[in-house]
């Protein structure tokens, strides 16, 4: 692939200052998004996945620092960090979707309204969007009744009509980078499938590349072309989507894949499983695997050196020292 | 919606009573004879005996109270005993110069004060948010009187840029008298203003509806002004509605302080002169427009705040 | 920064405490050969325009205004809380009455309505006083209503209640107490407003008795001299200002230290 990568990031950490002590919140991650992929970044919180999400679009706090020794987006570099960077990145090249819709919306000024107002700022003065313009991009996200939502108010909205006017949003800058934040965490399982399945085919329809950050793995695995494993504001595992999720390496992956409620059978205890233990703090970074204090696999060194990135033929990487021969297993 | 206009309208009603009341039982107290007062002392005996008739002050008080009340409903506020002309008259030509200057003092101060308070907000801690919040705070604690004073040294003595004093010929002439006592009346508003809009704009910015915005490129000032500043100026319009009274005395210091004919030297000028009318007249009729436009600030702010407004829509 | 106004509050009480000390001459003596003379060695700031020193003038003018705002504080905060409890306290019915009474008070012109007493009544100290209170009196009621009712609900009161302690029992020692900080500090708070209230109509010769001293009365004077005798406006009007922001600055020093959380001006 000559183009450029959609998102490129590598030896990536975010620390947030909070108080007086640094919280390291993404910890040395580098990922690649093809142009035209989607990547899905799943992980519990506390993972560091929006914190990754953010960082795309520079919506971190004033006095994050950010390191690495690259990150850019779609040739755009963004280190060293400055917010003056992000003017050509936001809503031109990349657009987000969050994960609560009815507080990414204005509460008192009406949808139609916001979303001229949106499209006008990103478009330049005298090439803002018509009403018609308007109407249209609300009909293809699938709302009926397109005029009545543009006279109303957010909270007149359900919510996945809120997530559906958000991907309108998104829609009418035409981003070549869309980055959805846990889209359809606060939406009901219907509504999270119609949404889904909204949000694949506006990708298409622009060709843009996707960024998912989710916790839902059967999402990722529907959606996405590629997939990441955080934890603890590491990648702990990664590659193509398929092949990841049917020979899980690292330990973490496979608990999550056996607790996942939606693969799980009920057994006859009537338990679901779990992984014992609670993601770190991030105030204290591991010098070894994160996961190695909940880990059933755990080796002597695990707690001690960080397990080092081992890519198979197939792209499929784990940083796992279990699995560091994983690569010969797999031929 | 209703029930709240109802009863905000009979409590001010309830307080124009009030102050009816407390002038009627002042004007029953003043110290020396009431004739005196209220006709000067050169009054006749006739007169005196004529006034003593009218004001009914030969009938029981409760009576004395109606008919002082229906009085002052029919308008009449009675006279100046040393012009003869009827305090109505005055009050009618002093209310639009304390008006004028009330208004041109708070217009100034929201703008400016909007102003200082986005800029503060947006760039918190440096020299202008910190040079505002000295500023703010010491112009609140200063007295009014002194502030004019002072206001009056600098502008039309140490400059000579404007002049100390009177009205002025001509709409331009006019408002180049109006500025230092606006400057004067205005000023510890600016920094309440300020600072109210500074705090409830960094609040606002912490909103999740401006990290949508940010998201697709809007700037942060672009953000502030467009969509938090709707929300931020609410406790703006609070703050004014409370402080009318306050606009009112420091609108008197100013009349007095810049020799400006208006409601407040009217009424200090009666009050030396022991000319209980005309001091009584002006305070009830400023008494009756402070309610008012208290009254008519306090509506305009539940019909702004999106959270009634919403409400009326269920 | 904060210490140095407080220093200067305690300096000016302490002239006021020490005033007959501090001045050099009597407030009250009249000199009709040496009026409104610049200052000079024997009168450090000048005379006015009855001869009398404008220096011991100012120096027991802060008596006069200290005097004013402590009683009227006192005075005010011992109304405002006695109401503001009663409200938060008492019987169903006391809340709406008390609220009418402080919102009706809060709206009504104070300045005016002084105005019109002094009118009818004449200047003097009571009436200054009681206007005082009238203007202050509101504000303490509505904090502390605030400040109580917040507490009423914590657990150590309804302990008390379900010992069977009276609200008055309960509101001395434990309420009071509680809110005495967050009182003191809106004491220091309401202080400017009361001196610029007393020195404001002592300046339109509606406070103070005439020829008392106050630095109102003597800002008055100056005014109508601003230009024969400019030393008697700084006189008037400097003391004044340096009171209020000392009061003010004071308050913030205090609540920042009672409430490390408060946000800082400064």
């Amino acid at each position: 692939m000559t183009a450029e990568p959609a998102l490129l990031l590598h030896d990536v950490s975010v620390a947030y200052r909070k108080s007086s002590e640094s919280v390291l919140a993404v910890d040395r991650v580098s990922l690649t998004l093809g142009a035209g992929r989607s990547l899905g970044i799943v992980g519990e919180s506390g993972s560091g996945k929006s914190t990754l999400a953010n960082l795309v679009l520079g919506l971190l706090p004033q006095g994050t620092s950010v390191t690495g020794s690259n990150l850019a987006v779609y040739g755009h570099t963004l280190l060293p960090w400055q917010q003056a960077d992000f003017a050509a990145i936001r809503g031109r090249a990349a657009a987000m979707i969050f994960q609560d819709p009815l507080s990414a919306l204005h509460p008192t000024l009406k949808v139609g309204r916001q979303m001229e107002e949106t499209i006008l700022c990103v478009r330049g003065r005298g090439r803002g969007s018509s009403h018609a313009e308007r109407v249209g991009l609300l009909a293809a996200v699938g709302l009926p009744d397109p005029e009545r939502i543009l006279g109303s108010y957010p909270y007149e909205l359900s919510g996945g009509m809120r997530q559906r006017v958000l991907i309108a949003l998104a829609l009418a800058v035409r981003p070549r980078l869309i980055v959805a934040d846990e889209p359809t965490t606060a939406l009901d399982p219907t509504t999270e499938a119609q949404i889904i399945a909204l949000l694949h085919r506006t990708r298409i329809d622009l060709g843009a590349s996707l960024l998912l950050i989710s916790h839902n793995l059967g999402m990722v695995a529907s959606m996405c072309d590629d997939i990441a494993v955080m934890y603890a504001g590491r990648v702990v595992e990664g590659g193509p989507t398929a092949e990841v999720l049917s020979r899980p390496q690292h330990p973490y992956l496979r608990a999550l894949l056996a607790c996942d409620p939606t693969l799980v059978a009920f057994g006859e205890s009537g338990d679901f499983p779990s992984i014992s233990g609670e993601t770190p703090v991030f105030r204290d970074p591991c010098p070894g695997c994160a996961f190695s204090p909940r880990c059933s696999e755990r080796l002597a060194l695990c707690e001690q050196l960080l397990p080092p990135h081992v890519t198979s033929g197939t792209g499929h990487y784990v940083a796992c020292h279990r699995n560091l021969d994983f690569v010969e297993a797999d031929r | 919606m209703l029930r709240v206009v109802g009863l905000r309208l009979a409590l001010s009603v309830g307080i124009v009573l009030l102050v009816v009341f407390v002038l009627f039982v002042l004007s029953r107290m003043l110290s020396g004879d009431p004739a005196t007062m209220a006709l000067g002392p050169r009054a006749t005996q006739e007169m005196r005996e004529a006034f003593a008739v009218e004001m009914g002050l030969d009938r029981s008080v409760p009576v004395q109270f109606v008919a002082y009340v229906r009085g002052l409903l029919s308008g009449d506020l009675g006279a100046d005993f040393l012009s003869g002309r009827p305090v109505l008259v005055m009050i009618g030509e002093t209310l639009p110069h304390t008006i004028i200057l009330a208004v041109a003092s708070i217009s100034w101060a929201v703008a400016l004060g909007v102003l200082v308070g986005v800029q503060a907000a947006l760039h918190p801690g440096d020299w202008i948010d910190r040079v505002t919040a000295l500023t703010s705070v010491a112009l609140i604690a200063l007295p009014p009187f002194v502030i004019g004073i002072y206001i009056l040294i600098l502008g039309a003595i140490v400059l000579d840029w404007f002049p100390a004093s009177g009205l002025g010929e001509g709409p331009v002439d006019y408002l180049h008298h109006l500025v230092l006592p606006s400057i004067t009346v205005g000023s510890a508003w600016v920094g309440y203003i300020a600072r109210i809009v500074r705090a409830a704009l960094v609040e606002e910015l912490g909103s999740p509806y401006v990290r949508t915005a940010t998201a697709f490129g809007l700037s942060r000032r672009r953000i502030a002004m467009r969509q938090c500043l709707r929300i931020a100026i609410l406790p703006v319009i609070t703050l004014i509605a409370g402080g009318i009274g306050f606009l009112l005395s420091s609108s008197v210091f100013a009349e007095v302080i810049f020799s400006r004919p208006g409601m407040g030297t009217m009424i200090y000028d009666a009050v030396l002169t022991r000319n209980y009318a005309v001091a009584q007249g002006g305070v009830l009729a400023a008494t009756i427009m402070f309610v008012a436009l208290t009254l008519a600030a306090d509506l305009t702010i539940s019909a702004l705040d999106p959270r009634t407004r919403l409400q009326g829509f269920r | 920064m904060r210490a140095g106004w407080v220093a200067l509050l305690a300096l000016f009480m302490l002239g006021a405490a020490f005033a007959p000390w501090i001045a050099t001459h009597d407030p009250y003596a009249l000199d009709a050969a040496a009026r409104l003379r610049p200052p000079s060695a024997t009168h450090l700031l000048g005379t006015d325009l009855l001869g009398r020193d404008v220096f011991s003038r100012m120096v027991y003018g802060s008596r006069t205004s200290l005097t004013v705002a402590v009683v009227g504080v006192l005075a005010s905060a011992t109304l405002g809380v006695m109401l503001g409890a009663a409200a938060a306290l008492g019987p169903r019915w006391v809340d709406p009455a008390a609220l009418v009474l402080i919102d009706g008070a809060r709206s009504l012109p104070v300045l005016l309505l002084a105005m019109a007493v002094v009118a009818a009544v004449g200047a003097g100290m009571v009436t200054l006083l009681c206007v005082v209170v009238f203007s202050s009196t509101p504000t303490f009621a509505r904090f502390a209503r605030t400040q109580v009712m917040v507490l009423r609900s914590a657990d150590f009161v309804l302990a008390e209640r379900l010992i069977g302690h009276g609200p008055v029992i309960v509101f001395l020692r434990h309420i009071l107490p509680n809110i005495a900080g967050p009182i003191l500090v809106l004491a220091a708070m309401e202080a400017p407003a009361i001196v610029g209230l007393e020195a404001g109509l002592s300046f339109l010769g509606l406070g103070v008795p005439v020829g008392s001293p106050s630095w109102g009365a003597i800002a008055s004077e100056g005014f109508r001299f601003l230009e024969r005798a400019p030393w008697l406006i700084w006189a008037g009007t400097v003391p004044v200002a340096l009171i209020t922001l000392a009061f003010t600055f004071s308050g913030e020093a205090l609540g920042q230290r009672l409430d490390p959380r408060r946000k800082v001006l400064l």
